[in-house]
């Protein structure tokens, strides 16, 4: 993906559906979304992502210990999440629908 | 005490560490509270971990730019953090200031030191204008280090990061101590802030400080790991081996001594039992430092040995801190080697 600003609007979302899931933590994260098609996005993209999900207090954090070691964040989604989530579902099919149809015009044209 | 991400660097191999030591270099450099440095460092070290175990390389996470990763890795930390940081180390100087004048007003009550109280305070008051000037001077120059330090952070062989490092934090206390060395100078004599006035913004910001940060600060404690713990959560192989030389040693001194012969399981026994035994005496270690402060006070009032009640009892209460901090010390050894022995022992039974 070569539009850094393409991937952030879509980035938020799609880290909350995968959180949705369950409780998960960063790694796991970073690894569905590269089964998922997001490869090579990190450069540190999905750190800032769960900080700013943190602040709006659509995730929360849990603090355990990780089996390798070192403490480790799980995060999990809260009812604001929920909400962001399925706007943010309505919100990205409308734009799509949009865009498609745009862009199908500019191919028949 | 050592932070909990420190204590399992080392499970990264070479091609890991590398790169996780320059970003740990560059956050460490960035001015934030400790507190939010130790919960970022220590989920990405459990990153690298978890993607070392998959056979990852480092450049599959961070990318070829780990100057990038870095700073978006703390983009959405703001000035607050830096505020933080700030706030935790102003903290540390008023405790200072405060321990001090304890220290110079009510040991001369204790002892017949009166020369400490005059000079202690001497210093205090002449120093109190420049510890305030100080932190400013020391934040700034800790801000210019820790810029420079990032700048250079990945133009730096791995083998040169830590000597940066040392070099940093040598260059800030030398600048300090400049500071310090210079201030007579600058500073006239007349130049004074009564200690009291010192004393209670200090008592008044510390108090501020821990009701508004108590979260924050709980947090931390929480889960940071010190030695003693992280070292009784699992034990490694070089324990092991100590351990099984220990057993094969009693094993052959029986056999010397014509006694049966001592199964591995027998050994697992006794020193079950053993730690059993030594668990009890914790109840010993937590009235040992009353027992022997009321023995103090006693033998002190027999024979007279004090000069009021009032500096009587402000030695007792010294006494009775020392006491409880040393016997404190002592069990936390005591426990601690108990607890990696209990778990060896869970380990081998469940070997069996």
């Amino acid at each position: 993906m070569r539009d850094p600003q393409l991937l952030k609007g879509i980035l938020e979302g799609c880290v909350l559906a995968i959180i949705s899931k369950g409780e998960t933590y960063g790694y796991r994260i970073i690894t569905q979304l590269e089964q998922n098609g997001f490869d090579r996005m990190l450069e540190g993209t999905l750190y800032p992502v769960l900080t700013r999900l943190e602040k709006r207090q659509s995730i929360v954090c849990r603090i355990g210990k990780s089996p390798l070691g070192p403490m480790r964040k799980y995060y999990s989604i809260t009812e604001n999440g929920l909400i962001e989530l399925e706007q943010f579902k309505n919100d990205f099919a409308r734009i799509t629908r949009s865009a498609m149809n745009v862009l199908e015009d500019e191919d028949e044209g | 005490m050592r932070d909990s991400y420190v204590f399992y660097k080392d499970r990264l191999n070479d091609r890991f560490l590398s790169v996780f030591e320059k970003i740990e270099l560059f956050i460490l450099s960035c001015d934030m509270d400790k507190v939010t440095v130790e919960s970022k460092l220590s989920e990405l070290l459990d990153t690298f971990i978890s993607a070392q175990e998959d056979g990852r390389t480092p450049e599959t996470l961070v990318g070829e730019d780990v100057k990038a990763f870095c700073r978006m890795f703390i983009s959405e930390c703001s000035w607050k953090y830096r505020l933080l940081n700030l706030l935790d180390n102003i903290r540390w100087v008023f405790w200072v200031i405060l321990c001090s004048s304890i220290i110079i007003d009510i040991l001369p009550l204790v002892y017949e030191a009166k020369g400490i109280s005059e000079l202690g305070g001497m210093l205090l008051a002449l120093k109190t204008p420049y510890l305030i000037v100080g932190i400013c001077l020391t934040g700034f120059v800790a801000t210019i280090i820790n810029a420079v330090t990032r700048a250079l952070v990945f133009k730096t062989k791995r083998t040169l990061i830590k000597s940066l490092s040392f070099v940093s934090t040598v260059v800030y206390f030398v600048c300090i101590f400049l500071f310090f060395d210079l201030t007579e100078s600058f500073f006239p004599a007349e130049f004074d802030i009564p200690l009291w006035t010192v004393l209670v913004c200090g008592i008044l910001y510390l108090t501020v400080y821990y009701i508004t940060n108590r979260k924050r600060l709980k947090l931390y404690r929480s889960h940071k790991t010190d030695l003693f713990s992280a070292v009784s959560i699992e034990v490694d192989s070089e324990y092991d081996s100590f351990t099984m030389k220990r057993y094969i040693k009693e094993k052959n001194k029986a056999l010397k001594r014509n006694k049966a012969e001592l199964t591995f399981e027998t050994f697992l026994n006794n020193e079950e039992k053993r730690c059993i035994q030594n668990y009890k005496l914790y109840t010993f270690f937590k009235i040992a430092p009353y027992i022997i402060v009321i023995l103090s006070i006693l033998n002190d009032l027999a024979v007279g040995n004090y000069d009021s009640y009032l500096q009587l009892s402000l030695s007792s209460m010294i006494l009775l801190i020392i006491q409880l901090l040393v016997f404190k010390g002592m069990w936390k050894l005591i426990k601690t080697s108990n607890d990696i022995m209990m778990s060896w022992i869970r380990e081998k039974r469940n070997n069996m």
